[in-house]
């Protein structure tokens, strides 16, 4: 391999981890932060109504957290696996929430 | 904190920041000018009156209504202020059989509103959508359905709120740094700029950003009530109560005078009263809804008080709200600043002012960080040109096209059809010009043009108002209008404030570069911090 | 109450910049000495923190605190613009020149003058 081949494919894989990040700061980030919105909203004590809106207050900073770590992380597939992990367990606890005490 | 941590998070912010940042350019320049709406409700309403006596607008509202709209399904009378131009009334007619709803029209369409002047008699004034395009605008956008354009400002919003919050972080010395100002320095002097406006306002930036995302929060996160509830009405009855809904009768009973509604709300509320809504005028089952003023408390969810619209009697007060909602409210509040005095306003204005010159630097420093490292300083790849152009396209024609959107307002044959739409029209046409001109002309000759266009109309624009309205700088001063003054000699300084940096930078001459070893081509760099 | 609480914001960052080498060369024509920088930084930092009580005092618990931040933003761009403004000769022996900012911050680096890091 050349010079050249391996600063091509440095370059190549730079992008590549970019892009990774790129789609773990955007939709992945809005999704995380959506499902912990569900979960948060579940797990808040006290009136529904209230829990509601707090849940979709913290998933608004939430989500921009998510967005930065996006770029902190390690590397690319690590932001989405981590992200991807977050997201799993608030999906859980979601379901299991409402599989137990059902919506209003 | 770790070197990798600040470069990552300050590509972050470089990104976040540029590629959305026309539309943040465009939400700040528009909502800036918002805050000063009910002026320039007025302001563009230049033959109209100032309001003296609010509750002779309201008994002409009523009577207005009555006559022109006595079978509505419902009446929404804002209540004058001596801000207000008046009290811009609208309703909603009886459903046709088969329609669950009142065909409530296109917003801003005629035939089911009005404005009623000082006077209690439908103002005659010229048919504009006045300061409230400006609302309208940094969050509805234009042309486009408003569902499409909350969630194109909401995602922007977000990447502001990414810059603002990556920005902090990336910045290692932002305190030390904020007092820095070096001037003629190219791309460290736009540094120090983006800097300076950038912590000045800090605060005010990460709350309005923050809370700009609140007031979308139902489009953009509602999640959160699918997780709890089956349906939304449940949850919207929960936080907006009202009333419960009574069926219309089909008796007829006299609604009683409003102004005695008005009087009891507000000394119930010990708050001025800002929106009546009657439901069901004329009937026996009519009911008469008062709202709080926003301008009296921090929360923008005021409380609410219904009455019985035949005998007058209070029949419900709103509960008031839990804390999560109450805090909802005030960050809503927040954002919209309506409880702020005319100090307060202006402090708003200046912050905004101060973001939307952080925004504009942000821009025009990728370029200039950028120009230093071109290759070939003729040829600049395609991202490069496209900012470039697009800088000077919205940096230099958004303004030209407000100054033109205002001068349409002066200018427009009051008989016009669709005149309203005309003023913005204008506006747009203007815009696409100036964009047309940045992009197909050099931006060191578009920059200045733009610029010094801008400023000869905006100073022009107080002195039209001198020569061809009664309302000029100097009759509003002479009658006391501080607001039609402030805003006459706000576009002036404006103006000469664009006239001066068209000068600037017509004169300004790139800095020469610092001499550099020749760098080697490194093919893959990882992106330099932000100093 | 109000303007209270301005002044002693604006009083609180126009030390805290005082207390940075450039600036502080700018004014006083020297570097500052460890002891003065820290008086300086001390005296920024409390007036900063004792203008939030007549801000609490003039709007209450709600209003009190948005007008602090009010008057933090306006006090650091009343700072700000009398620090880089306002003609150095108003403070200094008017014997010794009166350097750029960016001058002072490469003659304050080169005579190893020591701030601290960061405010």
């Amino acid at each position: 391999m050349t010079a050249g081949d391996a600063h091509a494919r440095a370059r190549w894989a730079r992008r590549g981890d970019i892009a990774l990040r790129v789609v773990a700061s955007v939709p992945l980030a809005y999704a995380t932060a959506s499902l912990w919105a569900m979960a948060l909203a579940r797990l808040l004590p006290g009136d529904r109504a209230e829990a509601t809106v707090t849940a979709a207050l913290i998933a608004l900073a939430l989500c921009s957290l998510a967005a930065m770590w996006a770029f902190a992380a390690r590397s690319g597939w690590r932001a989405i696996w981590t992200l991807g992990l977050a997201a799993a367990v608030a999906a859980a606890i979601t379901w299991i929430s409402i599989d137990a005490t059902g919506r209003v | 904190m770790s070197k990798g941590f600040r470069q990552s998070q300050a590509f972050l912010h470089t990104w976040s920041g540029l590629l959305l940042g026309w539309i943040l350019f465009l939400v700040f320049v528009a909502g800036t000018i918002a805050f000063w709406r009910e002026g320039l409700n007025r302001w563009m309403r230049p033959e109209i009156a100032r309001v003296e006596q609010p509750m002779r607008v309201l008994a002409g509202s009523q009577a207005f209504l009555a006559r022109k709209a006595p079978d509505a399904k419902s009446w929404i009378i804002p209540v004058a202020t001596e801000r207000s131009p008046g009290a811009q009334v609208f309703w909603v007619p009886q459903p046709k059989p088969g329609e669950e709803h009142g065909r409530r029209g296109r917003r801003g369409r005629g035939d089911t509103q009005a404005l009623i002047g000082a006077d209690g008699q439908v103002a005659q004034a010229r048919e504009t959508r006045g300061g409230d395009f400006f609302y309208r605008f940094h969050f509805d956008l234009h042309y486009m359905p408003v569902i499409w354009a909350r969630w194109l400002v909401g995602f922007a919003t977000m990447m502001m709120l990414v810059a603002i919050v990556s920005g902090i972080v990336t910045h290692k010395k932002i305190f030390k740094d904020f007092f820095t100002l070096r001037r003629a320095k190219g791309q460290r002097s736009w540094l120090d700029g983006h800097n300076a406006t950038a912590v000045l306002a800090l605060p005010f930036h990460l709350m309005i950003t923050y809370t700009g995302l609140v007031t979308l929060m139902t489009l953009l996160m509602p999640w959160a009530v699918v997780a709890n509830y089956n349906d939304q009405n449940t949850v919207f009855a929960t936080l907006f109560p009202t009333a419960s809904v009574v069926e219309r009768t089909g008796r007829p009973a006299p609604l009683i005078d409003l102004r005695l509604i008005a009087a009891d709300a507000e000394r119930r509320l010990a708050a001025p009263a800002s929106f009546i809504e009657v439901s069901d005028p004329g009937d026996a089952a009519a009911r008469v809804s008062v709202s709080q003023s926003a301008s009296s408390m921090l929360s923008s969810r005021t409380p609410r008080l219904t009455y019985d619209g035949v005998t007058g009697l209070l029949v419900w007060r709103s509960p008031p709200p839990g804390v999560a909602a109450e805090t909802a409210g005030a960050m809503i509040g927040l954002h919209a600043g309506r409880f702020a005095g005319n100090g307060g306003r202006w402090l708003y204005f200046l912050c905004g002012i101060a973001g939307t010159l952080m925004v504009a630097s942000g821009l025009v420093l990728w370029t200039v960080k950028r120009r230093e490292r071109l290759p070939d300083p003729t040829r600049p790849h395609l991202g490069f040109r496209l900012v470039e152009r697009l800088n000077v396209a919205v940096i230099g024609g958004l303004p030209l096209g407000i100054t033109c959107f205002f001068w349409a307002n002066r200018l427009l044959p009051v008989a016009l059809r669709g005149r309203a739409d005309w003023e913005m029209h204008m506006l747009f046409i203007a815009w696409a010009a100036a964009a047309l001109m940045a992009f197909v002309v050099r931006p060191a000759c578009v920059w200045p043009s733009l610029f010094a266009v801008t400023g000869v109309l905006l100073v022009a624009l107080p002195m039209y108002d001198v020569v061809a309205t009664d309302r000029g700088l100097f009759a509003s001063l002479a009658i006391g209008d501080l607001m039609i003054a402030g805003i006459d000699a706000a576009i002036l300084v404006f103006g000469i404030a664009f006239l001066l940096l068209a000068r600037r930078v017509a004169h300004h001459r790139p800095v020469a570069k610092r001499v550099r070893r020749a760098r080697t081509a490194t093919a893959s760099r990882v992106p330099e911090a932000a100093e | 109450m109000s303007i209270l609480s301005l002044l002693l914001a604006s009083a609180a960052f126009f030390l805290l910049g005082l207390a940075t080498e450039a600036h502080h060369r700018r004014r006083f024509g020297a570097c500052p000495q460890a002891a003065r920088c820290k008086m300086l930084r001390t005296g920024g930092w409390l007036s900063l923190v004792v203008s939030v009580a007549p801000a609490l005092l003039a709007r209450g618990w709600i209003f009190g605190p948005i007008l602090w931040a009010g008057a933090i933003m306006a006090g650091a761009g009343i700072a700000f613009l009398a620090l880089n403004f306002v003609p150095a000769r108003a403070m200094r022996d008017p014997e010794i020149p009166s350097p750029s900012v960016s001058a002072s911050s490469r003659l304050c680096n080169g005579l190893a003058c020591r701030c601290g890091a960061s405010i």
